[in-house]
């Protein structure tokens, strides 16, 4: 009896999923829309401090920039890995620079 | 004697294994509340992850070709307009446009909104017009357009609980008085994730409330028509011009796929844990039968149960204990997530913002993944079961009986 | 002419060989034992009847010599074949029971039925038969820890008996019991015999080794046959 009843929950969960599927697709045409409208990367989950709102355009010392050898000090920034910068070269390497 | 089918052999087999189970309930019970505990918390934060990386990418491929930003004393600044012409003039480079964005932060609430300037009547009159739920704004006609602006709809509740959801009063110290902006549309819920923080203003009224003198910008985004152009563009823009910095949409979607990666400080720490209780976990079965369970494959062997009957039943015992857990914390993680929306596992996300979406993510569900997760929980458990039963199993019976 | 259905022949049994606590449970043990016989197994404690009694019950192999039930020669036989006719044709009654305390009476019974693919209502209805034998058909559903010694042991014996076998082993079986009890299992044991069983027991009562009903007693001391 114990089978049925998982069985059961399981093909709710099953059709709770294809519901949302199918509405996924009208979300993801506004999503794109609104994306192309307003081309700012990054979703809205954390609003605390524009490093986390907007970490993949944020620069290297934005996190640390409230005095010297300041912490990351906002919560959130336990969630979120910071962007890894190790493939903006430096221009040091490129050498002279040419106009 | 009549002897039964092979499927009746297996099915009193089964039997037998779940009676078992049932017979030593509260030790059996304490084991599946920890199991499904564990499978629970790794699979919550896949799940959650999973779906956010998700949200993330789904409309990445929408953002810019590169973003330009100008960095001074390691700090960005505005860029001035006589940047665009040179950048122009970079072959491959179809079109330089500019960009008027920043924040605000609303002492009163706390709140810290993205403010972004463009032209609202593209939004009205053009495709994008299905994004907004507009509003009717009472004699259009007399009012300034250049303050008009639409709202994402966590900044619209904000403002409901000021009553300025009609009319915005935006104000700086060196202004004479505030200036009240029309709220002419709310954005779509469907693009809650992106535009629940944000305030899209009309541009003038953009430039006056983020102070951007008239012959600067924000930042910069120049669209490459060849993705292959791409990088070498970038490259190009930061070896003419050293102060500027730029993020190619490449980089911003490499970003997305590492944010949750397992080295993020979140997944890691929670993996450790888990992995600690589970070895936990593991060493108690590992270290051995009780005397009783001991006792109980002396019997059976006694009476003369085969060795391979006797194993057969411990197999059961611990497969269906083990898969009954994993199968539960995974539908409850799956429950947690996409029903109730991760309360308490949203918050670390939100940390402290005041402005934050509802967390309804889509189910992002990897058939891969879950049979990772059922593998790695199911079979150190079965194996660590096994093996003692076995050592027991193949003992004389004789030996088992005197012992006891 | 009698049926010899158990036989020894210089059965010898060693633990732990080659350690330091190696110890000759039995040595040299022969005997026969005829078909639908009831035969004694005397001697004081360590003795070594258990043990010699668990070799016929295949539940161990002799070190050395040969056991022969039924014409098989048990000894020779991989171990899924000796549970076979360990199944089919022995019932063994241990000394202190080994019940599964969990378990209802019920359960225990059949326990032997269960890797034969047995369906639980056959099960069931063989087991009925056995409880209304002994009296335990009130304790059907009750849990073995919840029974006196007495009950205990006439369950123990059914389940000896749920596969029909010919031959029953009872290890000491009047050890746990009073004298009123006794004379209840002897007649058990007498109505087994004229069942056509044939009854195996280990003792070092003397009531049983002088029962009328005894067709026979040997005689243990040290590990060696002497009777």
């Amino acid at each position: 009896m114990v089978m049925i009843a998982f069985c059961l929950w399981s093909g709710l969960e099953y059709r709770d999923f294809h519901k949302r599927l199918l509405e996924r697709e009208q979300e993801l045409r506004a999503r794109r829309q609104f994306q192309k409208a307003v081309g700012l990367p990054n979703l809205a989950i954390t609003t605390a401090a524009r490093y986390l709102r907007h970490y993949s355009i944020t620069d290297l010392a934005t996190p640390f920039h409230d005095y010297p050898a300041s912490l990351d000090h906002f919560p959130a920034g336990f969630a979120f890995a910071p962007p890894d910068y190790s493939s903006m070269p430096s221009p040091i390497v490129f050498g002279k620079l040419n106009k | 004697m009549i002897s039964g089918s092979w499927f009746e052999k297996q099915k009193n087999i089964i039997d037998y294994s779940l009676q078992s189970l049932l017979r030593r309930r509260s030790k059996n019970i304490l084991i599946l509340i920890i199991f499904i505990l564990l499978v629970f918390g790794v699979s919550s934060i896949l799940f959650i992850t999973g779906s956010l990386t998700r949200e993330m990418m789904i409309t990445s491929n929408e953002l810019p070709d590169i973003t330009v930003q100008r960095i001074l004393g390691g700090r960005q600044v505005n860029v001035p307009a006589l940047f665009i012409p040179e950048i122009k003039k970079i072959p491959g480079v179809e079109a330089v446009e500019t960009r008027v964005w920043g924040y605000f932060y609303l002492a009163s609430l706390q709140a810290n909104f993205t403010i972004y300037g463009m032209d609202l009547d593209l939004l009205e009159d053009g495709e994008y017009r299905k994004v907004v739920n507009w509003k009717n704004v009472p004699d259009q006609a007399e009012r300034n357009p250049d303050y008009r602006m639409i709202v994402g709809q966590g900044v619209y509740e904000l403002l409901e609980n000021i009553q300025m959801e009609k009319r915005y009063l935006f104000y700086q110290p060196s202004w004479e008085k505030p200036i009240p902006f029309d709220i002419i549309g709310t954005f779509k819920a469907d693009t809650e994730l992106q535009s629940n923080d944000l305030m899209v203003l009309q541009t003038e009224g953009a430039r006056r409330v983020l102070e951007l003198p008239p012959d600067e910008f924000s930042d910069l985004v120049v669209y490459v028509p060849n993705p292959e152009e791409i990088e070498n563009i970038a490259l190009k823009i930061r070896r003419y011009f050293p102060e500027l910095r730029t993020v190619t949409r490449a980089q911003i979607q490499n970003t997305y796929s590492s944010v949750f990666g397992w080295k993020s400080a979140f997944v890691l720490s929670s993996m450790l844990v888990a992995i600690f209780a589970f070895l936990i976990l593991i060493w108690d079965k590992a270290s051995g039968l009780s005397p009783e369970e001991k006792r109980e494959i002396g019997i059976l062997k006694a009476i003369g149960w085969d060795t391979d009957v006797v194993l057969s039943v411990k197999f059961w015992e611990a497969l269906i204990l083990s898969g009954i857990s994993s199968l539960a914390g995974i539908l409850l993680a799956y429950a947690y997530i996409y029903w109730l929306r991760a309360p308490g596992l949203r918050e670390i996300f939100i940390g402290w913002s005041t402005i934050y979406p509802s967390f309804r993510l889509i189910p992002n569900v990897d058939p891969k993944f879950l049979l990772l997760i059922v593998t790695i929980s199911v079979v150190p458990y079965l194996a660590v079961t096994i093996f003692p039963a076995w050592k027991a199993a193949i003992t004389d019976p004789d030996v088992i009986i005197r012992n006891i | 002419m009698s049926n010899v259905i158990v036989e020894t022949i210089d059965v010898t049994k060693i633990y732990n060989r080659g350690k330091p606590n190696e110890v000759t449970a039995v040595k040299d043990a022969s005997l026969q034992i005829d078909e639908g016989s009831l035969v004694v197994l005397k001697g004081p404690s360590g003795s070594g009847k258990t043990t010699l009694l668990s070799m016929i019950g295949c539940q161990t192999k002799p070190t050395r010599g040969e056991v022969i039930i039924l014409g098989r020669r048990i000894s020779k036989l991989p171990e899924r074949f000796m549970n076979l006719h360990k199944r089919n044709h022995i019932g063994f009654i241990f000394q202190h029971f080994q019940l599964i305390a969990g378990m209802s009476v019920l359960d225990n019974i059949v326990l032997p039925l269960i890797p034969e693919g047995i369906s639980p209502k056959e099960r069931s209805n063989r087991a009925d038969q056995l409880l209304k034998q002994f009296n335990l058909g009130h304790r059907r559903r009750f849990k073995v820890s919840s029974l006196s010694g007495g009950e205990q042991q006439r369950v123990a014996i059914a389940r000896a008996l749920i596969n029909n076998a010919g031959i029953l082993l009872a290890d000491e079986p009047t050890a746990h019991l009073d004298s009123a009890l006794t004379s209840d299992l002897l007649n058990y044991i007498k109505n087994l015999k004229l069942a056509g069983h044939t009854i195996l027991i280990t003792s070092h009562d003397p009531i049983i080794c002088q029962h009328p009903a005894v067709d026979r007693v040997f005689e243990m001391k040290d590990g060696r046959m002497i009777s």
